[in-house]
């Protein structure tokens, strides 16, 4: 693991989520207490404790080994956990296998039984309880209309598409009315559009239902659109959780600021400060000036990170009037229909920035000389050094999407 | 290595150009024409199946419409082979006999190849191979071999018998063990097993393991797992060794011969005719029993899609 100061994940955080759903007042659905599980030699996930609050819809957002698949697995009971507790509505299901949680899961590969109908696979879990033929019946229907596949049930798995078959999977684990809802990667194998489309219906369906949903993906838009509270996980272990704009706006280190989104990332000292804000000196870049955060007390080198789209560009006879502002030039500029992505170089740094086109395309040309002006506290303390920040980088590039 | 001599002296590759002009010249008509390319390539094995598959069981049909005159197989066109298996009750309760048993180590294989096959691709990953393995090995041994190691195990100095003197629950050596319908029972299900395994394996490793665990996710036990899941989607695998074994019992003859305690099946009276009694179309008329057996079980099977996972 990288020298990361430890977050603690559960506490800190938790409380100070702006989520809709207090962790502290609602009753838990999901406890984790110190589980871990180990192949081999490799640490799939390190000692880790969680709460998820009833009705909550949370994700654990990571690259691939992350840990996240290895922590549903070990919620659903396809795992056993090499230590540790999993508590589910407080009662102790470590050892008890799938069939015996109150828990449904909907497979990245929706696992959907080829042998039976659509409505075969919905009323599955009814028929293994022994439902009545005729209650399963109107229940398939119920679940069917729910995922917008009414009139579907005599059709053969293989002959829908992508989407459909994931709303029959979705249907099939949400008709056995679980306390639990856990999802693997749902979206992964749909196409752009379908993915958008699904993620309002699986926010919608949630709603709906009331059911904690336990989220796992890769993919940050999905993570942050659709969550109460993300988990983002890296090496087997979680290194923030919080609501999506907490780990957006205050990513807890360096590895958290690389991974979710862009953030320029600048290393300064601190040359004074006062009640509320630092002056850092960043070489080759100028005076910068950031709020303070509790936590942070006298330190040397600081590392901060400002996120693109809270940076405004000016023309150079304007001050701005903000805190921070500095002279650059624009290197690269790519058009994004909505937004346009500035590359800025300030001597040698180059700082991305994204600008909305309110006017009629992209208001900078290549080579122009501007000014950059942003807030302080729209800057962010991080704890953790630059390996972290390209560590967390890499990871998000590696996965694929970034926002 | 011949390619450098080759461009050094005209030639020696004037020469190879020629070749290569002949090759082409040889192969050309069958460029032009690809029926002839067909026909060049399915020959060798239609001529196979038909030379030696598909007529001698012709001339064995035919044969079962002749008759023995004197020592002689003559062909005079009679249906007295068949009336005669029809008359005598023994024919039909031997074919019946024989049809129990093949039935019965069928089941048998099932029921053993099914769990093995499940635990198998389930539950073993470095050890997979090897078991795998010790099921193929059986195979590659002679089939004679294996039906004398059950002599060596049930027999009254056998290791059964030995061992049970030994723990005094008998006191003289059990002689039924071997010489009886359960001791050709146990050898033929042995012997046909790894047909059973290799198939029911294929096809329980085909099924996504997801499938296995959103079966347990949507509460389901073991038991309810293996009928509702399992069984279905290895069902194509199961017909397929159920038509290995089931042929190979209801064409044994020599397993009888050597284990059972002198009850005939299909096999040996078979072999009867044709090698003690010298009466080919009455031998012919009573192998058509069979072939006629073997296709109600194709044809039941075809249904169920297991010619398709052969």
């Amino acid at each position: 693991m990288t020298g990361l100061p430890a977050v603690d994940a559960t506490d800190g955080r938790s409380a100070r989520s702006g989520s809709t759903l207090n962790p502290e007042s609602t009753p838990s659905d999901v406890r984790l207490d110190g589980v871990c599980k180990q192949f081999g030699t490799v640490w799939a996930l390190k000692p880790t404790s969680l709460d998820i609050a009833r009705g909550e819809f949370f994700s654990l957002l990571g690259a691939s080994g992350s840990g996240k698949t290895t922590t549903l697995r070990i919620i659903a009971g396809f795992e056993r956990p090499t230590a540790g507790r999993v508590f589910l509505r407080e009662r102790d299901v470590t050892s008890s296998a799938p069939y015996e949680r109150n828990v449904n899961t909907v497979f990245q590969d929706y696992a959907l039984f080829p042998h039976m109908s659509v409505g075969g696979n919905v009323g599955y879990g009814l028929r293994v309880r022994r439902e009545k033929r005729d209650e399963i019946a109107r229940r398939v229907a119920r679940a069917l209309d729910l995922v917008r596949l009414s009139g579907y049930e005599h059709r053969r798995p293989s002959q829908l598409s992508g989407g459909q078959r994931q709303r029959v999977a979705l249907a099939r684990a949400l008709i056995n009315a679980p306390g639990l809802l856990l999802l693997d990667e749902p979206l992964g194998a749909l196409d752009l559009k379908l993915r958008r489309e699904m993620q309002f219906e699986l926010k919608r369906i949630q709603i709906d239902v009331g059911i904690t949903f336990l989220y796992v993906t890769h993919d940050q838009e999905e993570a942050m659109s659709m969550s109460d509270r993300v988990a983002v996980m890296s090496d087997g272990r979680i290194v923030q959780i919080g609501a999506p704009t907490d780990v957006y706006e205050r990513p807890a280190n360096a590895f958290v600021a690389g991974f979710v989104g862009t953030s320029n990332v600048l290393q300064g000292r601190v040359v004074a400060h006062d009640a509320s804000t630092y002056q850092l000196d960043v070489p080759d870049f100028g005076i910068v000036s950031v709020s303070r955060v509790p936590g942070v007390t006298e330190l040397d080198e600081l590392l901060i990170a400002i996120r693109p789209e809270k940076i405004t560009i000016l023309v150079p006879s304007d001050d701005g009037r903000i805190e921070n502002t500095v002279v650059g030039r624009i290197v690269t500029a790519s058009y994004a229909g909505a937004f346009t992505r500035y590359g800025i170089s300030v001597g040698p740094h180059e700082l991305a920035v994204v600008e909305q086109n309110m006017g009629s395309g992209p208001s900078w040309r290549l080579g122009e000389e501007v000014r950059l002006a942003w807030s302080s506290e729209t800057n962010h303390i991080l704890p953790g050094s630059e390996k972290d920040l390209q560590h967390g980088t890499e990871e998000a590039s590696a996965s694929g999407r970034g926002i | 290595m011949f390619l450098p001599v080759a461009t050094s002296y005209p030639m020696v590759s004037y020469a190879f150009l020629k070749l290569t002009d002949f090759r082409r010249s040889l192969t050309r008509p069958l460029r032009r024409r690809q029926s002839l390319a067909l026909v060049l390539v399915l020959g060798p094995p239609l001529l196979w199946i038909v030379g030696l598959y598909v007529l001698p069981l012709t001339f064995l049909f035919l044969y079962s419409f002749w008759q023995v005159i004197g020592f002689n197989v003559e062909a005079h066109w009679t249906l007295d082979n068949y009336r005669q298996i029809f008359a005598e009750p023994v024919w039909l309760q031997i074919l019946l006999r024989t049809v129990v048993m093949a039935t019965l180590v069928t089941v048998s294989a099932i029921a053993l190849a099914l769990p093995l096959a499940y635990f198998l691709v389930r539950y073993t990953t470095r050890w997979r191979n090897l078991l795998y393995l010790a099921v193929l090995v059986p195979l590659w041994s002679s089939y004679l071999v294996r039906v004398f190691a059950w002599k060596t195990i049930l027999g009254s100095d056998g290791v059964l018998n030995t061992f049970l003197l030994d723990a005094h629950v008998i006191h003289q050596p059990v002689e039924a063990f071997l010489y009886s319908n359960y001791a050709v029972f146990i050898t033929l299900l042995h012997v046909w097993l790894p047909y059973m395994v290799l198939p029911v394996y294929a096809a329980i490793d085909r099924i996504p393991p997801s499938l296995f665990e959103a079966s347990s996710d949507l509460g389901a036990r073991g038991w309810r797992t293996m009928r509702s899941v399992v069984w279905p989607l290895a069902f194509p695998g199961i017909m397929a060794g159920s038509i290995f074994v089931f042929s190979l019992t209801m064409g044994d003859f020599i397993t009888p011969q050597l284990m059972g305690n002198g009850s005939q099946f299909v096999g040996n009276v078979i072999a009867d005719q044709f090698g003690v009694a010298f009466n080919y179309p009455f031998g012919a008329a009573l192998s058509t029993l069979p072939l006629v057996v073997l296709a109600v079980f194709l044809t039941v099977s075809r249904r169920f899609g297991a010619l398709e996972a052969l």
